[in-house]
């Protein structure tokens, strides 16, 4: 579904990603773990089309089309999603509006048929209860005076909403307290069907009790540096990163 | 009138000149009006055009746009096959007055039948000069350039009067419609609206330019008289042609518990200037003043509010947004005036703008003078660009750019139109701003 290769990308001029690969297979769970700064955010921020990030090297393919001449808006109408890390307040425009453009968008990119005011609210109903959140902060401004586990729960629902093929979470459990944590997973294991796909970037373990990955990755410097299934996170969470550190630098 | 073009190169003079043989043709008509046309023409040619630096026209230089010479228009007529509807902006229970460049036209109004609301133009109007004591009564000729040069050609203004205790049921538009299909005609329409004690009147003054119309300038002045717990509604609507020029002028006299709430939202047009002046005279005026503006391409649009409280206990609230495309320049000049004896006054004001472009322009200024001790004021001017995270995280979702800077848009001037009474007409709004971002460019 998404094949990375050789990716190099950066920033004002600084290179973060440095030769970064990674096959992501169809409904595969990939959690993507590392130390602050190790360009786990890029990475991110690159797949979903942001155009501060500078594209240097490489390919991104998915579902074999090159993604890095896509626009953001044509990558989240082929399916891309990504639950970012730090969501933005956007005062003035209400999460009902914001969702119900976003949802039609994707709807007439596949020559559907947009849904009406009813269906919308049918379709909003049933995900809001999946993600346990109160429908009162659908008509509040997208994430303006959202405390920070609402911020990242809005983001699960939004992907409920929007049904991506891929969705990349970028530490959508930081910040969450334990119920918190539960629920955003429970929302993203209804989404598991066998066929969507996900990269789950996160620095806890505890997370991947509850989204059990496929693979587990460490980036670290720009590179995935080691990769193996869920009991690499085991280890990482009781040897930290040294080790790997050490092994890269041999 | 015939068509006459003068070469005159100094304005001013020409303008005269016009004035001249506009007064041998119509002070025949009504006579009380003559004493007032005189006084105008006086003030105009001892202020003439507002020059480079005069301090209230420092950012809006409209001697250099407005060029040389100007005549009256020669022709009245609505174009064949001109559809009204495209005008009227509100359907049910609105009556609608025409006026092309400033002389009204009959068969095109509609003749509005309700007890103890007068709307139509003075010469329709039974002993209309009793409003000589309000005409003119409040528009300032010898500060105000351009409603001194309009007061030199009145003749024939729109009186909208409401007798006490009256709700006007009707909502009244007024279509200006300006402009020929010759170079450089000028017009000076004249409004007046008094409400009397306790009375109700919501007004809608719309300003378009006649397809196919050349460069042209029409100098507007509109007189909005409030007695005693009376309130009015008044709207300013402005999508005039990119060759067309257009200032406004408008009083706002507000007696003891009156309120008033006024709308000016500019939309198109090559020059704009709106000058708004609200005296709250006597205790318990309440003003709401809130604008939109969103020049584009090389449009000029600038607005300057006077609000001056006179009296204690009276409230005034101000907010204007601003979107600047392509390389437009806007300029808003907010004074709020707290007199000595304006004791509890309230007075709120905020103006927003936001950038589009690295070309578009703003120069902002809140101006607060306050000789009262026991007062609430605020002020503030923001101007910032898009943000580009919001951006991002909506295109993100799969909303296409211009969708999505549209809905930022649309939020940022949500806030102004919210303050709007009527919702038809907000909602009005909402889509003519969805329209005009949909061009704008960035
Ligand atoms: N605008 C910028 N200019 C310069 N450097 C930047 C900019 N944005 C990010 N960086 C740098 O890029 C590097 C990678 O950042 P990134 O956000 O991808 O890390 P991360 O792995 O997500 O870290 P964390 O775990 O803290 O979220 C960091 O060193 C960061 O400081
Ligand atoms: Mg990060």
């Amino acid at each position: 579904m998404l094949n990375i290769k050789d990716l190099r990308a950066g920033i004002e001029g600084k290179e973060i990603l440095k030769g970064l690969n990674l096959s992501v297979g169809e409904g595969e769970v990939h959690a993507i773990m590392g130390p602050n700064g190790s360009g786990k955010s890029t990475l991110a921020n690159v797949l979903a089309g942001r155009d501060d990030y500078e594209v240097l090297g490489g390919s991104v393919l998915f579902e074999g089309n090159d993604l890095i001449e896509m626009s953001p808006e044509d990558r989240a109408r082929a399916g891309i999603f990504l639950a970012f890390q730090y969501p933005v307040e956007i005062p003035g425009v209400s999460n009902a509006n914001f969702l119900k453009t976003a949802v039609n968008e994707i709807r007439k990119s596949q020559g559907l048929e947009p849904l009406d005011s009813k269906d919308f609210l049918i379709l909003m109903k049933e995900k809001l209860a999946l993600v346990e959140m109160d429908k009162q902060m659908t008509s509040r401004a997208v994430n303006e005076g959202f405390s920070g586990g609402e911020k990242k729960r809005n983001e699960i629902f939004q992907m409920a909403m929007l049904q991506p093929k891929l969705a990349v979470l970028d530490e959508t459990d930081s910040g969450l307290d334990i119920d918190a944590l539960k629920i955003v997973a429970n929302g993203v294991n209804a989404l598991r069907d066998g066929k969507r796909s996900f990269v789950v970037i996160t620095h806890y373990q505890r997370l991947l009790d509850y989204i059990v990955p496929d693979f587990v990755h460490v980036l670290y410097n720009g590179q995935i540096v080691k990769s193996g299934t869920k009991e690499l996170a085991l280890e990482l969470e009781e040897k930290g990163y040294d080790w790997i550190k050490n092994e890269v630098a041999v | 009138m015939k068509n006459k073009v003068i070469g005159n190169t100094d304005i001013v003079s020409g303008i005269l000149d016009e004035q001249n043989e506009f007064t041998s043709v119509y002070s025949k008509g009504q006579a009380w009006l003559n004493e007032l046309r005189i006084a105008g023409k006086n003030a105009f040619s001892e202020q003439g055009v507002p020059k480079f630096k005069d301090e209230e026209w420092k950012y809006t230089h409209i001697a250099k746009a407005l060029g040389e010479h100007y005549h009256l228009p020669h022709t009245y007529s609505l174009p064949a096959n001109q559809d009204l509807s495209n005008y009227k902006l509100l359907d049910a229970n609105t009556v609608t007055l025409v006026y092309i460049n400033g002389i009204p036209v009959p068969e095109l109004s509609d003749k509005l039948i309700s007890e103890g609301v007068t709307a139509a133009p003075a010469s329709d109007v039974e002993n209309s000069s009793e409003f000589k004591t309000f005409l003119g009564s409040v528009a300032d000729i010898s500060n105000h350039n351009f409603s001194a040069c309009n007061t030199a050609f009145l003749n024939n203004p729109c009186i909208i009067n409401v007798k006490a205790g009256v709700q006007s049921p009707k909502t009244i538009q007024i279509i200006h419609l300006l402009g020929t299909d010759d170079n450089d005609s000028m017009c000076f329409p004249r409004t007046l609206i008094h409400t009397e004690k306790g009375a109700y009147v919501e007004v809608v003054e719309s300003y378009y330019s006649l397809p196919n119309s050349n460069q042209n300038f029409c100098a507007a002045v509109t007189e909005i008289i409030e007695e005693e717990n009376s309130h009015v509604d008044y709207y300013k609507y402005e999508d005039v042609s990119d060759s067309t020029i257009l200032t406004t002028n408008t009083y706002f006299k507000l007696q003891r518990d009156s309120r008033s709430e006024s709308f000016t939202f500019s939309l198109n047009g090559k020059l704009i200037r709106n000058d708004l002046d609200i005296k709250l005279t006597a205790e318990n005026g309440h003003a709401e003043l809130h604008g939109i503006y969103l020049p584009n391409g090389q449009q000029h649009f600038d607005n300057h509010t006077l609000v001056d409280h006179i009296s204690p206990h009276c409230y005034s609230n101000e907010l204007y947004k601003g979107v600047m495309g392509g390389s437009a320049h806007a300029v808003f000049n907010g004074k709020v005036y707290v007199r000595r004896d304006a004791q509890k006054t309230n007075a709120y004001q905020s103006n927003n703008n936001i950038l589009l472009s690295d070309e578009a322009q703003i120069d902002t200024k809140p101006q607060l003078e306050i000789y009262a001790d026991d007062v609430k004021c605020s002020h503030g001017a923001t101007t910032g660009q898009l943000d580009d995270d919001a951006l991002f995280y909506l295109r993100a979702r799969g909303i296409g750019e211009n969708e999505a800077r549209n809905l930022l848009v649309t939020a940022f001037s949500g806030e102004a139109l919210n303050e709007i009474p009527n919702e038809t007409l907000r909602d009005v709004f909402a889509d003519k701003i969805h329209r005009k971002l949909s061009v704008m460019s960035h």
